[in-house]
């Protein structure tokens, strides 16, 4: 049908078509995410997925159009039923106009006659003339379908947040509905020390916060509480609120310890404590080392250039790195210091590791022949107050002819003490001389000073046994029949106790003084006299051990004895005695430890977990790092016991008996290792007196009665 | 007509030829097996029920099948994993069907742990598991005090049919008894596959008695005593002689060795320097050994001397400085020795045992013998020939004072109590008894030497404090007695018995969910069934079950012959046909 009145019916009927299909999709839509609702409320998809929670969703609503759609597909495709249901006054004449519109002109048996053709123009003339009148949102609302549209979504949102709730709302519900003072969140921030140069750093709901020594911690404790205290180690503070929920404090992180944050009531009530491990990391010292030239050297003027090298490190940086040096001069007890620093040219790989070069012209300390001077490096990192570091010290000297160097500067404590004996001595001056036609003269006498460096070095280990240094006036001259009544009048008490009668302590005397004359026969390039000196301070060394196998630092002459721990006394005093009982000095480990499996084993006995539950394993993780808060097995077991508070708190009984189990294990692990092991199973009576009887039957043995 | 006529010859022939044949008699041969009489048994017969009806059906053709134990019969078949109660009335050669498991399973042995645990110690529970099915996953082993987990390990399963030993550790906190759970799981399989044993064990803070005898000062016993003074697990008496009729004492020792009552306070008595010891202390020292059931640690000095007769050996071998030597036992659970001068019996006198040895000098010599045990009467002694040991302290090195404290903590337990109490279990479900032993040790190792009269009385006081006579009766030798308990109501209970002014108790933990050790006796069956000539077969191969019978009974089949028209039964076919061909005949009018 394609005249003229037929065009406001045909999109009538189009535009009753299309609301009832938006009708029918709101409608589906509806349905489906209430299948959706019921899904996720009996569990499925399990809780803490709402991303799988939402494609169900999507999946039920799409099926509920598709549903819908189709269950109404014949209403959309019969709307003008649809609109005379709603508007009755239309008497069919709205369908008849529709049956005409829809057959296409000249199919329709009627519109052969030309009565029929005005009938069919009548029809469709006082059809459109009653569409006119009409108002399709309220024949058709759509209002119904959409209200019950959002009403699904509404009620499909709230369960869905609801099941997937962040664990803290979930507490917070919790806690509210047992009217509990709650932690919800703790953030903090981390601001290292300024000369660390490190950036700050934000933290929630941390379980253990480490950090270097000398941060700051600043705390926001989120709670549902009228006051929140935090303990540590030195004590508990208030935090501060503007009454808003909001708690806020500072901390200096110095140690290692704990925050213990406990949220009260206005009337006092406490609720459950969250425990925080702190761990404090020092700041290390710097490393610095003089690695070239790295010895102590000898020239025979102080016309000499040395080249240095200085690599120092630190574990965070390093801010500054000289080289300082004393200069010694004089003699006897004129000794004058006069200190200064050299300058280095330094090379920075990063903030953590320098290197640094330099030369020094030894000309600008003015050395003369038996001064020296003294250096080492210097390095400091940047915390405040730090006290710097600085490298081993080496020496440089202008040898003079009879000097020998001061032997405190000469000892390096922890390197090479042994190192170098009196037969490498005698070693090295051989080579030396053999190879003396091919040197300079001016390398000879350096290497010559450099024995005679190691000699004084050995015999300074030897004068480091005998106690202390030896007088030049003794041993020349002592023997077992000759002594020097000077130094034995100084040590009468000595004598008294027969350490001088003692070969070994005197062959030793008379090494260590060839060996202070082979070190100033080095000193004067006379090293073929020198190595004479050498061989017979090793002769007399080795009589020295071979007469005494004993040579104790305790038998020097300026020591005395102690002559009530020597068990000597009166014959006749002697007698019986009884001592006290020595008691075991209890493991302070096994003495802690025991007692917090004790209360972990108590607080698990009851097949139901108490209501203050998550509070005493709080108390319990503060007790176990109370015991030692840097030790990582307490730590662990302070983590497992504060996750247990959690979990109970949240009504997890389950998660917070797996997480008590594991805190047990980790202390009954820890008391293992400090416990001894009890004896196994003991055989009974009866057969040890069997495997007795049999002994004896294959021994031989009569039985005795 | 002729259909008619057909139909009686063949009728008539018919019946000629049966009495032609009973006229002849033929004979058909056959091999056949005779029909042996073989019974059948079940460990379990509740649980094996469905496979004992199995294997019933599975014989029935071919034997006279007689359920339940038949002395006299040809074979018997056990039917379950385990061995029947009336193990040695079973008649004929054994044939046993084992259960298929389906799935992995696991099931524990009784664990081996000491029924008594000191404060200061961790005691090893070791256990063996056994799995089936269970190749390639892991066992989880845990142990449980009351509701929490103390100790668990995980082991990886090798084999279809694993035997796996495992060592947990339990830590006690507070003396008292402490129940104690061990659960075995295989991961992943259900946990009706599981397996779990409850054990019950007394915590005590007693503290061992430990005497040091040093005739002249000695410093391997010096240093040994040192080590055992800082171990609260001892109370240390000691006394050295530093010169004649002057000692350095600690405590109230007694002034020699030769008085068995000063010696009998004491679990354990060390003797530094024992060459010194007079004959009068020998004897002291053997009596406390046999009379007591004492423990004797002698510090050898290589040096000749009364106590060389307690020895039991007279050729020694020795090493003096040539190399420090590390003395262990097998596996080194006490810690190690070091020590170079070192003296050993030649040859480890009769039933003495090595405690700690160290490697020859020479490869392939084998190991000396340093350290070591001997039976002396119920008593033990222990010699050391690590004469510098004390010189090798060392502990990065060195387990000089773990070697010691766990040596004489291990000589200490097993020194026999007055009362030596020992119940067959210490956790039972209702109902189910408990074997109780006592010896009663003054009476046991003096019996002979003097009439005794003594008395013992045993009573079971549960947790209310009601309290039950026990009837011990006495079994075997002077001093030992036996009883049985049978506790119905759940409860902890404790057993005391007292003799004279000596009291001992042992814990008992009666309750619903304590599971009977079900103790995997199939290698017992194996080895049972295989000593008897027998085999070992399972459920899925019943359909040989037959053949394997007659191959283990040594059936031969024989030739039978057969003589199949002597059976009167003849008669009625005969008599059918011929009376049938009368019937025909009359109808038509022929007879």
């Amino acid at each position: 049908m394609r005249s003229p009145e037929a065009v406001p019916i045909r999109e009538f009927l189009r535009r009753a078509g299309q609301r009832l299909f938006w009708r029918s999709m709101a409608e589906g839509a509806a349905i489906g995410l209430i299948v959706a609702l019921m899904v996720a409320l009996i569990g499925w998809p399990a809780r803490g997925m709402p991303f799988a929670t939402a494609l169900v969703a999507v999946a039920l609503t799409a099926a509920g159009v598709v549903l819908r759609l189709a269950t109404t597909a014949d209403q959309r495709h019969s709307a003008a039923h649809e609109v005379e249901r709603a508007a009755p006054g239309a008497r069919n004449l709205l369908i008849t106009a529709a049956e005409l519109v829809a057959v296409e002109p000249g199919q329709h048996p009627a519109t052969s006659t030309q009565a029929a053709g005005y009938a069919e123009r009548l029809v469709l003339d006082q059809a459109a003339q009653f569409v006119a009148t009409l108002d399709l949102a309220s024949l058709l609302p759509l209002r119904r379908a959409i209200l019950l549209l959002l009403a699904a979504i509404g009620l499909w949102s709230a369960a869905v947040l609801r099941i997937n709730a962040p664990a803290a709302r979930r507490a917070a519900v919790v806690a509210a509905a047992a009217q509990m003072a709650v932690v919800d969140r703790i953030d903090v921030t981390v601001t290292p020390p300024a000369y660390a140069k490190q950036q700050s750093r934000s933290l929630h709901d941390p379980s253990r916060i480490e950090a270097l020594e000398g941060s700051r911690l600043h705390l926001v404790v989120h709670a549902r509480a009228g006051t929140v205290t935090v303990e540590t180690l030195h004590g508990s503070q208030r935090l501060a609120t503007d009454g808003s929920g909001v708690f806020t404090a500072d901390i200096s992180l110095d140690v290692d310890g704990y925050l213990a944050i406990e949220p009260s009531r206005s009337d006092g009530a406490t609720g459950t404590r969250r425990l925080v491990g702190l761990s404090a990391t020092p700041d290390q010292a710097p490393r610095v080392h003089v690695t070239a030239p790295g010895r102590d050297l000898q020239f025979p003027n102080g016309t000499r250039s040395l080249d240095l090298t200085v690599a120092a490190d630190d574990d965070i940086g390093l801010a500054a790195l000289t080289l300082r040096y004393t200069k010694v001069a004089g003699s006897g007890e004129r000794f004058t210091f006069v200190d200064g620093d050299l300058p280095l040219t330094i090379t920075r790989a990063d903030a953590k590791r320098w290197t640094a070069r330099a030369t020094w012209r030894l000309a600008s300390v003015g050395l003369e022949p038996g001064d020296m001077v003294v250096y080492r490096a210097v390095a400091r990192d940047g915390r405040p107050g730090a006290p710097p570091v600085e490298s081993d010290s080496w020496i440089v000297a202008i040898t003079a002819p009879g000097g020998i160097a001061a032997a405190g500067f000469a000892i390096d404590p922890e390197q090479e003490r042994y190192a170098v004996s009196q037969q490498m001595v005698i070693l090295k001056t051989e080579r030396l001389l053999a190879a003396k036609l091919a040197l300079s003269p001016e390398a000879f006498a350096d290497s010559a000073a450099l024995i005679g460096a190691e000699q004084r070095r050995v015999r300074a280990e030897f004068v480091f046994m005998m106690g202390g240094e030896v007088a030049d006036d003794q041993g020349e001259g002592a023997s077992m029949t000759q002594l020097n009544e000077q130094a034995e009048a100084d040590g009468e008490s000595d004598l008294a106790a027969g350490r001088m009668v003692n070969a070994g302590r005197l062959a030793l005397l008379r090494g260590i003084r060839h060996m202070s004359r082979a070190s100033t026969k080095l000193t004067t390039r006379d090293v073929t006299t020198a190595l004479g000196e050498e061989r017979q301070a090793l002769a007399e060394v080795e009589k020295a051990f071979s007469h005494s196998r004993i040579l104790l630092r305790a038998l020097t002459q300026h020591e005395r004895l102690d002559l009530s721990r020597r068990l000597t006394g009166v014959l006749t005093e002697a007698a019986s005695a009884t001592r006290p009982r020595a008691e075991a000095v209890p493991n302070q480990a096994v003495l802690a430890l025991r007692p917090l499996l004790a209360d972990v084993a108590a607080l698990a006995a009851p097949a139901a977990l108490p209501p203050d539950a998550a509070i005493q394993a709080n108390r319990l993780a503060e007790q176990a790092l109370r015991i030692n808060p840097s030790a990582p097995a307490q730590q662990q077991i302070a983590a497992l016991l504060a996750s247990a508070s959690l979990s109970s708190s949240r009504g997890e009984e389950a998660a917070a008996r797996r997480a008590l189990d594991r805190a047990a294990t980790a202390i009954a692990t820890a008391l293992r290792s400090n416990l001894q092991a009890a004896p196994g199973v003991a055989a009974g009576a009866e057969l040890q007196r069997l495997m007795g009887e049999l002994t004896d039957r294959l021994r031989h043995v009569p039985v005795r009665p | 007509m002729s259909v008619t006529r057909n139909r009686l010859l063949l009728l008539r022939g018919m019946a000629v030829a049966i009495a032609a044949l009973g006229v002849f008699d033929p004979t058909i041969s056959s091999e056949r097996f005779a029909r042996t009489a073989v019974a059948v048994v079940a460990a379990d017969g509740a649980r094996d029920s469905a496979l004992v009806s199995d294997v019933h059906a599975a014989l029935a053709k071919n034997f006279t099948v007689i359920p339940g134990v038949w002395p006299t019969a040809s074979a018997t078949v056990i039917v379950g994993d385990r061995l029947p109660p009336q193990v040695t009335s079973l008649g004929g050669t054994l044939v046993a069907v084992e259960p298929v498991h389906s799935g992995a399973s696991v099931a524990l042995d009784a664990p081996q742990l000491p029924a008594t645990v000191p404060l200061d110690g961790r005691a090893a529970v070791r256990v063996v598991a056994r799995t089936r099915g269970a190749n390639g996953q892991l066992l989880k082993l845990t142990l449980r005090e009351g509701n929490l987990v103390v100790d668990q390990v995980t082991i990886p399963i090798t084999s279809d049919s694993a035997r796996i030993p495992a060592m947990l550790s339990f830590v006690p906190t507070l003396p008292g008894s402490s129940v104690l759970q061990l659960a075995a799981a295989v991961a992943g399989a259900p946990a009706a596959k599981a397996a779990s044993v409850t054990a019950m064990v007394d915590v005590t803070d007693d503290r061992w008695a430990v005497l040091f005898f040093d005739p002249r000062p000695s410093w391997n016993s010096t240093f040994l005593r040192r080590a055992v003074e800082r171990d609260g697990r001892f109370v240390v008496t000691s006394r050295v002689t530093t010169s004649r009729s002057i000692s350095s004492m600690v405590g109230t020792p007694p002034a020699s060795l030769a008085e068995l009552a000063a010696l009998q306070l004491f679990d354990v008595v060390v003797v530094g320097s024992p060459q010194l010891l007079s004959d009068q202390d020998v004897v002291g020292l053997e009596n406390y050994l046999r009379r007591r059931g004492g423990r004797v640690v002698l510090l050898d000095d290589a040096t000749d001397g009364p106590y060389r007769r307690l020895l039991g050996t007279t050729t020694w071998r020795s090493d003096s400085g040539s190399r420090i030597v590390t003395l262990a036992d097998s596996d080194s659970s006490r810690g190690v020795l070091r020590a170079s001068e070192l003296v050993w019996p030649a040859r480890l006198p009769a039933g003495a045992t090595v405690v700690a040895s160290g490697t020859a000098a020479k490869a392939g010599d084998p190991p000396w013998p340093v350290v070591w045990r001997s039976p002396v009467g119920s008593g033990s002694l222990i010699v050391s020939g690590a004469l510098d040991a004390w010189r090798f302290r060392d502990q990065a090195v060195s387990g000089f004072d773990t070697f010691w404290r766990s040596l004489l903590a291990e000589a200490a337990a097993t020194s026999p109590p007055a009362i030596d109490l020992r119940l067959s279990a210490s956790a039972i479900a209702p109902g189910d008894s408990v074997l109780v032993t006592v010896a009663l040790r003054e009476v046991m190792l003096q019996a002979g030497t003097r009439p005794t009269q003594t008395t013992v009385r045993a009573t079971l006081v549960s947790s209310a404090n009601q309290a039950t006579v026990v009837r011990l009766w006495p079994a075997g030798a002077p001093g030992f007695f036996r009883g049985v308990i049978h506790p119905w109501e759940p409860g902890t209970f404790r057993l005391a018995v007292s003799s004279g002014g000596d009291r001992v108790e042992a814990p008992l933990l009666v309750a619903p969910d304590v599971m009977p050790v079900a103790r995997d006796a199939s290698d017992l069956l194996r080895s049972w069934v295989g000593a008897r000539g027998g085999v070992v077969t399972t459920a899925a191969q019943l359909p040989g079950l037959v053949a394997q019978l007659h191959r283990v009974i040594g059936a031969v089949p024989h030739r039978e012959p057969w003589h199949p028209m002597r059976s009167p039964w003849w008669i009625v076919p005969f008599a059918g046909l011929l009376a049938v061909e009368w019937w025909l005949r009359r109808r038509q009018g022929l007879a």
